[in-house]
């Protein structure tokens, strides 16, 4: 299980820039990302190598953010690798309700963020058909 | 001949005293009112003693609903209407038989001031219902006895087309809905030489010269403001003549005052500035004394040169509360405060924002705190659906609600501006 912080941004021009700069600006790296958005507002979802420290600068910030797990995997970077895993869930009833990738400095290995309905059953069934599940990215 | 100005108020005196013994003798909280400010149906005996009366507010509607300021029998009431209700409780106003006659010929005198007679054909727009605009100014131009096109409001399309096909020459409504009219009739290519329109009697909001402008030019009409509380009978209180110079008002029906923030008269024979307060003069089924309007004005009893001697007041410059009229409906910004707190993290910063397109629109903004935040983007927006949803309970008006982040909204001097009103300049 992977830590995760969302974050509420209004949907305007140079708000995930003023975000980044204050976590990125002190020193704490964004290692993954996603930003999503719903007409006038939008969330970014962000996985970070301090994520304490991301947390205590967006509360400086007055920002509203939440904190929770989701569930990161490490795969093959190659085709087929997110339809194999996306298959083992649905095949045991599990939802997927977001989800994003991004490659690793690991070579030819991906990392892919779920956010399912069920974070147990999910690690259960995956390291069943030997999937890796990360602790921390 | 024409009276004096003094042998009106002579005769406005004379019917003063008259309401004042009838609400004392009918309507047991104007006794206790007026026992209470140490004041005797006796002790009014003309107009100067007017204000010896105690005022009457809003809230003590409110506090009487729905029956408890009726002067007559329920059995001589033949109609209600009511105004949007503050906090749930909305005000109910009765009619007697004379009342709504009395009502309709106030509308027709209106009708007959913009130059309307039996010949026109006069389209009605506003609102029918427990809303006075549709059946005041029906009941009027009925007693006119002019052609009645009783449209309501709403179906735009087909509004334009009844103004077109039926050759309507007076049509009556909102301000901000003629101006819708102009627009989607630019937009649908419908030149106003195909309308017959002569006039408009716009009312229920307050709207400016620059909106007047707007709407004589997009509708090719000449414009009047009519006044009206739905306390005092509805629509056909005041009308502007064809000076433009303000709203002249009835005064064998209504004494209007001036008063200052602390309930101070500010009129002297007659003239002055402050907030509008209301007597009416010959209701039956709710006789109102000294009803306190909170819009702020001026009156004058100067020569008009259109030769009505009426008192005229000026155009309404604002609130004496923080009320806003949107799109003719009353809002309190406590109404949406309460629907607000009702949820949960919600209402401890927000702002409501005033906007004026065509038609007005209503704008709730509101900071998302951590408490609300929620990672899933579809929870989001169900709050923000529920909020709608719940304002529209309360208030019968589409509101758009938008989530921001916490901070957005300003707080000069560490305290929120609640609501921003950007109509002033329309």
């Amino acid at each position: 299980m992977v830590e995760q912080i969302s974050v509420f941004i209004d949907n305007r021009p140079g708000r995930l820039a003023e975000l980044c700069n204050i976590i990125g600006g002190n020193g704490v790296d964004i290692r993954a990302l996603q930003l999503v958005e719903a007409g006038e507002f939008g969330l970014v979802r962000m996985i970070t190598d301090n994520n304490e420290k991301a947390m205590a600068l967006l509360k400086d910030a007055g920002m509203s953010f939440r904190k929770g797990e989701v569930l990161g995997v490490l795969m093959e970077d190659k085709p087929g690798s997110l339809g194999l895993i996306s298959s083992i869930l649905s095949d045991a009833s599990i939802n997927i309700e977001y989800a994003y990738a991004f490659i690793t400095k690991i070579e030819k290995k991906a990392i892919l963020i779920l956010k399912v309905n069920d974070l147990k059953k999910a690690i259960e069934v995956l390291k069943l058909k030997g999937v890796s599940i990360l602790e921390n990215i | 001949m024409h009276k004096t100005v003094e042998e009106i108020r002579k005769s406005q005196g004379k019917l003063l005293v008259k309401n004042v013994k009838y609400s004392w003798d009918n309507i047991p909280y104007y006794k206790q009112k007026m026992k209470e400010a140490g004041v005797k149906p006796e002790d009014i005996k003309g107009l100067d003693d007017i204000s010896k009366i105690p005022f009457l507010s809003k809230a003590d509607l409110r506090h009487h609903y729905p029956y408890g300021l009726i002067a007559t029998p329920l059995d001589r009431v033949v109609r209600f209407h009511s105004s949007s209700g503050t906090t749930g409780i909305p005000t109910v106003v009765p009619y007697t038989k004379k009342d709504i006659e009395n009502w309709a010929e106030l509308n027709k005198r209106c009708l007959e001031t913009v130059g309307a007679t039996n010949k026109d054909i006069v389209q009605v727009s506003y609102g029918y219902g427990l809303f006075t605009g549709g059946l005041g100014l029906h009941y009027g131009a009925e007693r006119l006895g002019a052609a009645v096109i009783p449209a309501s409001s709403g179906n735009t399309m087909r509004q334009i087309k009844i103004l077109k096909d039926m050759k309507t020459t007076t049509l009556a409504c909102t301000p901000s809905y003629a101006l819708m009219l102009s627009e989607l009739m630019k937009a649908n290519d419908v030149k106003i030489e195909t309308l017959s329109l002569k006039r408009g009697v716009f009312g229920a909001e307050s709207w400016s010269e620059n909106m007047r402008k707007r709407i004589e030019k997009g509708l090719g009409l000449e414009a009047f403001d009519i006044y009206g509380l739905t306390e005092l009978c509805g629509p056909g209180v005041g009308i502007e003549c064809s000076e433009h110079n303000g709203l002249h008002t009835w005064s064998d029906h209504f004494i209007v005052e001036t008063i200052d923030s602390e309930g101070n008269k500010t009129d002297v024979d007659g003239e002055g500035k402050g907030e509008l307060v209301f007597t009416t003069l010959q209701r039956e089924a709710m006789p109102v004394l000294r009803y306190r309007t909170k819009d702020l004005s001026s009156i004058t009893w100067e020569e008009c040169a259109c030769g009505l001697l009426h008192p005229r007041i000026g155009r309404i410059t604002g609130r004496s509360d923080d009320m806003l009229i949107v799109r003719g409906v009353n809002v309190f910004p406590s109404q949406i405060e309460e629907v607000l707190m009702e949820l949960k993290g919600v209402g401890d910063h927000y702002q409501i924002i005033v906007d004026r397109d065509i038609l007005d629109c209503l704008m709730v903004k509101v900071e998302v705190t951590n408490e609300i935040f929620s990672d899933s983007i579809s929870e989001l927006i169900t709050l923000e659906k529920e909020i709608k949803k719940r304002l529209f309970e309360m208030l019968s008006l589409n509101v758009d609600v938008e989530l921001v982040e916490p901070g957005q909204i300003p707080r000069p001097e560490g305290k929120a501006k609640r609501v921003v009103d950007l109509r002033k300049d329309m």
